[in-house]
């Protein structure tokens, strides 16, 4: 196969659809990434922390450290190409224009709001904590996040993002009232064409909807009246999912093409409690897209990806993670196959949730927790002539988009069903006649190397007999996934609502329609050391809409205690069982009856998966599918709004 | 009349809700202290301490910010993590976190 044809036609499908693109948005400092670099998509993360929150480092360390490149002071850079700032709502007590001494930074040591009142420190300057009451109470009083969204990241990224000369946005990881949590963002005002920036829509959404901020008053005006009236203290159980989607429809009304609504580590806090604040059942995804069409449009895999079982206990929905991801995203015929098996535009996004490396410093590169962003999770949108923040969310809300862990695969990436001389990407469909033959191309490039700084061979590919080094990773297989769509469930249908077990079946039509190998698919080693795979297949269009979605792991099927014999990620709790012997096998990983497990980073960077979102297949003639009318409903919204502008 | 009301109710409804976060924050507070008490009567290098006085610094800054459940959830873990003891250094061995060679 020609070479020529890889730029062709990754450049002809990572744009976004002319026409999505919302409301335009000054950047003027951030250059366009040129395709001559083979970038059809760019790397990006949504959720991480700081010491504003929960985190360990400084606002300014971590966009230093996710957007750089290079190295500094022989510590690595992520160079990431956008970055979206999600740290909790809520309230905190440290000052995060310093990084916390747990941190080992030169230079560093916790510092408390209270210890800055009135400086003037990376030109920003805080002369009081506002709100209702110091919480908690002094000596060390927190600023609640409606007023440090506002007034200490915004400025910091959007000075981080004219130095880096790249796209960074202040968003939320919110903490939602009758759940878990939320990635979300609302750009709003962030970027405007001219003049001053500000994040107050980002800052009255935290107050308004985030369970974790107890505040009642909020900002006042000049004569000391509260400017964001009417919030609800309904935080936990139904209540609080009505709550929930309160917000949601707030951001589809406010900025139903300038934000995003995106639960995140959806399993970890157990199926949902009527009574208490715990985690999501299908039925609250299919709320919020059904009350949020354009915001609220997927899920996050978990993150914390070096932390012993990434965070996931017992209690969470599945009892572990899967190679890695939450048993919504990793189990076929699951949560998500449910929702795509209704049409929706319901994606998979994954982030870092980066907070800190554990036992160790943040220029460490051994981990017991967190990667930074860009470390190890990537999550791919498309490319743009001019990227800007706006591309960022038009990416996410196109379904055109996929994550990576640990470099498994890189940004030059296509993934397309054709059929009649029509090609269709990642959150698309091609409409075809019942009988077409439909051809799924799927290119990808595995680089030579990856971030780990481990090289002894992978433990375990080990008990297969494979000696892969861990950081320089083959890609072994893909799966393509399909599933039959059968039309949405409305709130009132018996199926809307369903139990929350890990052996729940949401459509039971999915499956591995095909596996891609290295004996069925092309490999093509380039100059550079990477590797260039690619595969195509058929698959015959019958007389109903369906779907295919793919993943690809390092790992093959029937790997002990990794796979099972079709290639599914077992739960990453059976990873304990995997002994790490290696003479190199660092000196953290758990000894268990005598012998070091494979835990934390190693097994982070042993276990690599990566999926890409369904391109959608429906026969012509029939009704659009949700995920095509909730683009129209996108496109219109973009005339309407440009209209009124 | 029944703006005023409502506010009072909006007000009586935060302020109940911040005694009992108080109150929860006061609890993991002490929880920590308890837990760090018995960390500390680990020798000094052992891992397994590092691991539980990790967990407990984490704890405190999640009760900072609000989220007092995963206050308890880490207060849990490092007790376990003391009292298994699954993190240990053979003899020799040392600790490497592939940080820069030298510190700054």
């Amino acid at each position: 196969m020609p070479s020529f044809r890889l730029p062709l036609l990754l450049t002809s499908v990572a744009s976004v659809p002319f026409g999505l693109a919302g409301p335009v948005a000054a950047q003027d400092w951030v250059p366009a990434k040129p395709f001559a670099r083979n970038s059809p998509y760019v790397a990006g993360d949504m959720h991480n922390h700081t010491t504003c929150t929960d985190g360990t480092v400084a606002t300014s360390y971590l966009l230093n450290r996710a957007l750089g490149s290079g190295t500094t002071n022989g510590i690595p850079n992520f160079n990431l190409d956008w970055f979206t700032h999600g740290n909790h709502g809520g309230s905190g007590n440290r000052d995060c224009r310093f990084s916390d001494t747990s941190a080992n930074l030169p230079g560093n040591t916790t510092t408390y709001w209270t210890d800055t009142l009135g400086q003037t420190i990376q030109d920003v300057t805080i002369t009081a904590l506002k709100g209702d009451v110091p919480n908690p109470p002094p000596p060390r009083a927190a600023m609640y996040r409606w007023q440090s969204i506002r007034e200490v990241e915004y400025p910091i990224i959007i000075a981080k993002s004219k130095q880096f000369k790249k796209v960074a946005i202040e968003g939320l990881e919110s903490i939602v009232p009758g759940h878990e949590h939320s990635d979300t963002a609302v750009i709003n005002g962030q970027f405007p064409v001219a003049g001053v920036g500000n994040a107050d829509r980002m800052s009255e959404f935290e107050f308004r909807f985030d369970r974790a901020d107890t505040d009642t008053l909020g900002p006042v005006d000049a004569s000391n009246n509260p400017v964001w009236t009417g919030k609800s203290f309904d935080n936990n159980g139904t209540a609080g999912h009505a709550k929930a989607v309160q917000g949601v429809t707030w951001l589809q009304a406010n900025a139903p093409l300038t934000a995003y609504y995106v639960p995140t580590h959806s399993e970890r806090a157990g199926p949902f409690s009527p009574t208490a604040s715990a985690g999501y059942n299908i039925e609250h995804f299919r709320d919020f897209n059904n009350a949020g069409p354009t915001v609220a449009f997927g899920i996050e895999s978990p993150g914390h990806f070096a932390e012993s079982n990434h965070s996931y206990t017992a209690a969470s929905s599945g009892g572990a993670t899967y190679g890695g991801g939450g048993l919504y995203t990793a189990k076929v015929g699951g949560l998500w196959d449910g929702m795509l098996g209704e049409g929706r535009n319901f994606f998979i996004f994954i982030s870092s949730d980066w907070h800190q490396r554990g036992i160790f410093g943040a220029r460490d590169r051994a981990s017991t927790a967190d990667f930074f962003p860009g470390e190890y999770t990537r999550l791919y949108v498309p490319n743009q002539s001019a990227f800007r923040a706006q591309s960022v969310l038009d990416g996410m809300r196109s379904g055109n988009s996929f994550a990576v862990n640990g470099q498994l695969i890189n940004q030059n990436f296509a993934f397309t069903a054709s059929a009649n001389g029509v090609t269709r990407t990642m959150g698309q469909t091609l409409e075809v006649r019942p009988g077409d033959t439909v051809t799924v191309e799927m290119r990808m490039v595995v680089p030579a190397s990856n971030n780990s700084p481990y090289s002894f061979s992978n433990p375990l590919l080990k008990q297969v007999g494979v000696f892969q080094p861990i950081d320089k990773p083959a890609l072994d297989h893909v799966d393509l996934i399909t599933g039959d769509i059968t039309g949405v469930i409305a709130p009132t249908d018996a199926h809307y609502a369903m139990p929350n077990t890990t052996e729940t079946v949401y459509n039971p039509s999915a499956r591995i329609a095909e596996t891609f190998n290295k004996n069925n698919s092309t490999a093509t080693p380039l100059p550079n050391g990477n590797l260039r795979m690619e595969f195509t297949t058929t698959m015959v269009a019958g007389s109903a809409p369906f779907y295919v979605r793919a993943r690809g792991t390092n790992i093959p099927p029937a790997t002990p205690n990794v796979t099972d014999s079709q290639g599914n990620p077992l739960a990453d709790t059976n990873i304990d069982n995997v002994v790490c012997d290696d003479p190199a096998c660092p000196a953290h990983l758990p000894i268990i009856d005598g012998t070091r497990r494979v835990d934390f980073d190693v097994e982070a960077w042993s276990n690599l998966w990566f999926y890409a979102n369904p391109i959608f297949i429906r026969p012509a003639g029939q009704p659009k599918l949700l995920v095509e009318t909730n683009a129209d409903l996108a496109a219109s919204l973009v005339k309407t709004l440009s209209a009124a502008n | 009349m029944g703006r005023i009301l409502m506010l009072g109710a909006v007000v009586l409804m935060a302020i109940a809700h911040s005694a009992r976060a108080v109150d929860d924050r006061q609890a993991c507070v002490a929880s920590v202290a308890a837990v760090r008490a018995r960390a500390e009567a680990m020798p000094q290098g052992d891992l397994s301490r590092r691991f539980a006085e990790n967990d407990l610094d984490t704890a405190l800054a999640e009760m900072a910010a609000g989220d007092v459940d995963e206050c308890r959830e880490l207060v849990a873990r490092a007790i376990h993590t003391i009292r298994v003891r699954p993190y240990q250094l053979h003899p020799g061995e040392v600790l490497d976190g592939h940080g820069p060679a030298t510190p700054d």
